[in-house]
């Protein structure tokens, strides 16, 4: 009991760090795109809290929740109603927070936190408390999900919540208790309400039972009887889970099926927006099916990858009996599958690889968008990581065998852990605040990348490393053109002082005094256009990333 | 046989007791990679601190080159319009050029000059600056782009029924910028045609197939008839060079009507090229009436197109 109460009190620790670092850099990094549009949906949301709250019988009239929830109305709820719920407490009312952006950050923060906090738990009970840290550090420390932990948007809470979802199902095979189960439900249900990848855990779930439960339907060919082990929890997840979606977004409470299917067809026919791989630009299908493989490779430390494979193979080893001829291969495979009692730590490994290779399926196909660069399968990667503490176990395990002491061993152990997290723990630090420019150095860093020909940066983001030119260069008044940084996403730093007050954020390059250009090979003809109506081609300042240039600034001559 | 064999056994035998030692070798290595490529690339104040040796290096018509092409914005934040412009960065080819001087990193080459013979080389910092001589030099008679003013060109549209309506020239028109997903920029130096402020012939810089610039002239066709573009003074003998297309991000699709370009001297068709926008920018080359050293002539360009709708057609042309 002391020992799990232990288990608790790090997972703990390591949330409440990674939270702590996250709010420690998150003024460095501007506010994406996206984020903006976010800010702008969280206000909205909020004055119908607000509503709700004062007026309760008007805020459920139908044009109501309408006119409040419409927007963003392409992405669940869920996010934004917390960083609605944020803003209102953390900031305006209790003040918290010294920004309101801040505040609308805080709850994706703390869900990617809890993420890692959960790994840990998770590795504990499985793969042993060391390996269990090391792989929950892994996974904080990958430059890209550091990057997205930070942002107002929903793809490394989505990530969290995989992983939590996950765990909670593993823990409901293990312990059979309808509170359990019922929770996997729910949990499945703010999933779901997260963002749209969750449709596909439901894969996870049922890949997994039914390779646990296959020889109970080769039995009826084979007539020798077995008992069908069905979980409660995938019941509940697929019951509740919808419910809790319809209930945490009031979207959803009218039209609800109309409302569904545009929310699905969203998603589904998703405009393809352009990517450069490879030094070429992909915008529609096929999509290269390289993508998904290459950018992982780009941009997760090898150690942590190397490390995955080392506990993929160790645990495909421990599925496939020795010395059989090839044709009792799966037989062998299928008996030590058959074998795995559910709530096991190999039932939770084979969860994790199935983790895995669900969230990479969809690049399997060429009519997979890739715009979004890594953070398409960022829910691949706490199995990943998981997978990788299944690594640093027997890499431990095999170096502990040179030691005589318990000292020795001890030292062993801090050697190992330094020499595996030495690496992601400074390119991920290193990568502050340009996280999606980051590249490892399998590709020659963010240089290499650039040579390849691999995406320099998306989102507009990167504006905010340039306020401090744009404040000393602009004259009074003057406009600013923000290029791919959305209005919403600028105005919210000018609230915050970032950008001095008499200056105004436009679209409109004709008439601004100063223009913002981050680069994207497509992007280009915007770059031209500051060319034609500046008259210059020179930059008056410049930011770059490891020398190479992300963002850069003109002033009208 | 049997030694290789037993060694090889042997070799197999480490492996299998040792090889988690190369996993684990792959953390301090990559560490150590990472700061390296960290700071191999040459920074902002090393591009300006090449200033005086470029001076030093560089003749009149000398274009300057930066390798990797994606480290260019950094040498002209650091070296500024004095070594770079728009007509050189919006070039048709390198062929105008005798001589490019090349600032070249990270190992890295231009192909555009990989047939030039190297003059000099020399290892600045972290840099090699490259002088090379271009074979395939053509000295440039006339650029055309250079020539959209009143004093060299005259436009028109020649309407199917054969009126024809002037485009006038001012140098007040509204300046505008379509950003990423509209027009490219209007300038306000130009010829004003009839029928919307994206009819006019001024000079204008789009994106080709690979995204990078070009300087062109903006001649959008009319909806019947054709927009005819005179330029008066231009030199008799060689060929005219050129390229033609449309901003490739809004025509890449393929879906936009084709656009036809001749080339009139003399009252006699010159030539003809057709756009069609699923190829990108595409180059020509007409060769040109000869007459005596020192003449000159009216080289006239037609441009119309079945359907005009959304035709932002540009074209450079170079005599040489």
């Amino acid at each position: 009991m002391r020992v799990v109460g232990k288990h608790w009190a790090v997972a703990l620790g390591l949330s409440v760090g990674f939270v702590a670092l996250l709010l420690n850099t998150s003024d460095k990094i501007g506010y994406a795109r996206d984020e903006g549009f976010y800010f702008q949906a969280a206000a909205s949301y909020e004055a119908w809290f607000s509503l709700l709250f004062l007026h309760p019988s008007q805020a459920l009239h139908r044009e109501v929740v309408a006119r409040y929830w419409q927007v963003n109305s392409e992405h669940p709820a869920l996010m934004k109603s917390l960083f609605a719920l944020s803003h209102h407490f953390l900031y305006a009312k209790w003040h918290w927070f010294a920004t309101a952006g801040e505040a609308f950050r805080f709850p994706a923060m703390l869900i990617s936190a809890l993420g890692v906090g959960v790994l840990y738990l998770w590795g504990t009970e499985t793969i042993g408390a060391f390996a269990a840290l090391t792989g929950a550090l892994l996974l904080g420390f990958m430059p890209q999900v550091f990057h997205h932990a930070h942002l107002a948007c929903f793809d490394m809470p989505v990530a969290a919540l995989s992983l939590m979802t996950a765990y909670a199902y593993w823990k409901s095979l293990r312990h059979r208790r309808l509170f359990g189960a019922l929770g996997v439900g729910l949990l499945y249900g703010l999933f779901l309400n997260t963002k749209h990848n969750a449709w596909l855990f439901p894969l996870v779930v049922l890949a997994h039972f039914a390779l646990l439960n296959h020889q109970v339907w080769l039995s009826r060919v084979s007539n020798v009887p077995r008992k069908l082990r069905f979980p409660p929890a995938l019941l509940a997840m697929l019951v509740l889970g919808p419910l809790t979606l319809y209930a945490a977004w009031p979207w959803l409470w009218f039209e609800t099926l109309p409302r569904l299917m545009a929310y699905a067809k969203f998603h589904l026919g998703h405009e393809y927006y352009n990517m450069e791989f490879l030094g070429r630009t992909y915008w529609k299908p096929p999509m290269p099916l390289g993508y998904a493989w290459v950018m992982t490779l780009a941009t997760v430390p090898l150690v942590t990858l190397a490390l995955f494979t080392v506990g993929l193979v160790n645990f495909a080893r421990s599925l496939l009996p020795r010395n059989v001829q090839c044709a009792g291969v799966l037989r062998g495979l299928g008996s030590k599958l058959a074998s795995i009692p559910f709530g096991s730590p190999k039932s939770a490994q084979l969860l994790w690889l199935l983790g895995v290779a669900v969230n990479y399926a969809p690049w399997w196909s060429s009519q997979t968008p890739i715009f979004g660069g890594t953070k398409h399968w960022l829910t691949a990667y706490p199995f990943l990581c998981l997978l990788a503490g299944v690594g640093v176990r027997v890499i431990r395990e095999k170096a502990q065998l040179l030691a005589r002491s318990k000292t020795q061993r001890q030292v062993l152990s801090a050697l190992l852990f330094a020499a595996l997290l030495l690496g992601p723990i400074s390119m991920t630090w290193h990568s502050v605040p340009f996280g999606l420019s980051a590249y490892t150095p399998i590709v020659g860093g963010a240089s290499g990348a650039a040579n390849l020909g691999l995406n320099r940066t998306f989102w507009g983001y990167t504006s905010r490393s340039l306020f401090n030119e744009i404040n000393a260069l602009a004259p009074p008044g003057a406009r600013i053109y923000v290029h791919d940084t959305a209005l919403q996403s600028f105005e919210q730093h000018q609230q915050e002082g970032g950008v001095r007050p008499d200056l105004e954020g436009t679209l409109d390059l004709a008439h601004s005094n100063l223009a913002l250009y981050q680069h994207e090979p497509h992007m280009a003809r915007v770059e031209y256009q500051i060319w034609s109506v500046y008259g210059t081609v020179r930059p008056a300042a410049i930011q770059l990333f490891d020398g190479v240039p992300v963002v850069w600034l003109y002033r009208r001559p | 046989m049997v030694a290789l064999a037993g060694r090889l056994w042997q070799a197999r035998t480490v492996f299998r007791r040792w090889w988690w030692l190369l996993v684990l070798a792959i953390g301090p290595l990559e560490f150590l990679a990472h700061w390296y490529f960290a700071q191999r690339a040459p920074g902002l104040s090393e591009y300006q601190a090449l200033a005086p040796r470029l001076s030093a290096l560089r003749k009149s018509g000398d274009v300057l080159l930066v390798a990797p092409a994606w480290a260019a914005p950094i040498a002209r934040t650091a070296l500024g319009d004095g070594w770079f412009s728009e007509r050189d960065l919006g070039r048709l080819d390198l062929k105008r050029y005798p001589r490019a001087v090349v600032v070249k990193s990270l190992g890295q080459e231009l192909s555009e000059v990989q047939s030039f013979r190297v003059v000099s080389s020399e290892i600045f910092g972290r840099f090699t600056l490259e002088v090379r001589e271009n074979p395939g030099f053509e000295p440039l008679r006339a650029d055309l782009v250079e020539g959209v003013s009143p004093d060299r060109l005259g436009v028109t549209l020649v309407l199917d029924s054969g009126e024809q309506l002037a485009c006038s020239w001012t140098t007040q028109a509204t300046v505008e910028a379509g950003g990423l997903a509209g027009p490219a920029a209007f300038p306000r130096a130009r010829f004003q045609c009839p029928g919307g402020n994206e009819r006019l012939v001024g000079v204008s810089i789009l994106d080709d197939q690979d995204f990078r610039p070009r300087r062109c002239i903006w001649a959008h066709p009319p909806d019947n008839g054709y927009l005819e573009l005179k330029f008066q003074g231009v030199p008799f003998g060689g060929h005219v060079f050129g390229a033609a297309g449309l901003s490739y991000l809004l025509t890449r699709d393929g879906a936009g009507a084709n656009i036809e370009l001749e080339v009139w001297g003399e009252g006699k068709l010159l030539g003809r090229h057709l756009e069609r926008d699923v190829l990108g920018w595409q180059s020509f080359a007409m060769a040109l009436p000869a007459r005596g050293e020192g003449s000159t002539f009216e080289l006239s360009f037609r441009v119309r197109s079945e359907n005009a709708a959304g035709r932002d057609f540009c074209f450079q042309a170079e005599i040489r």
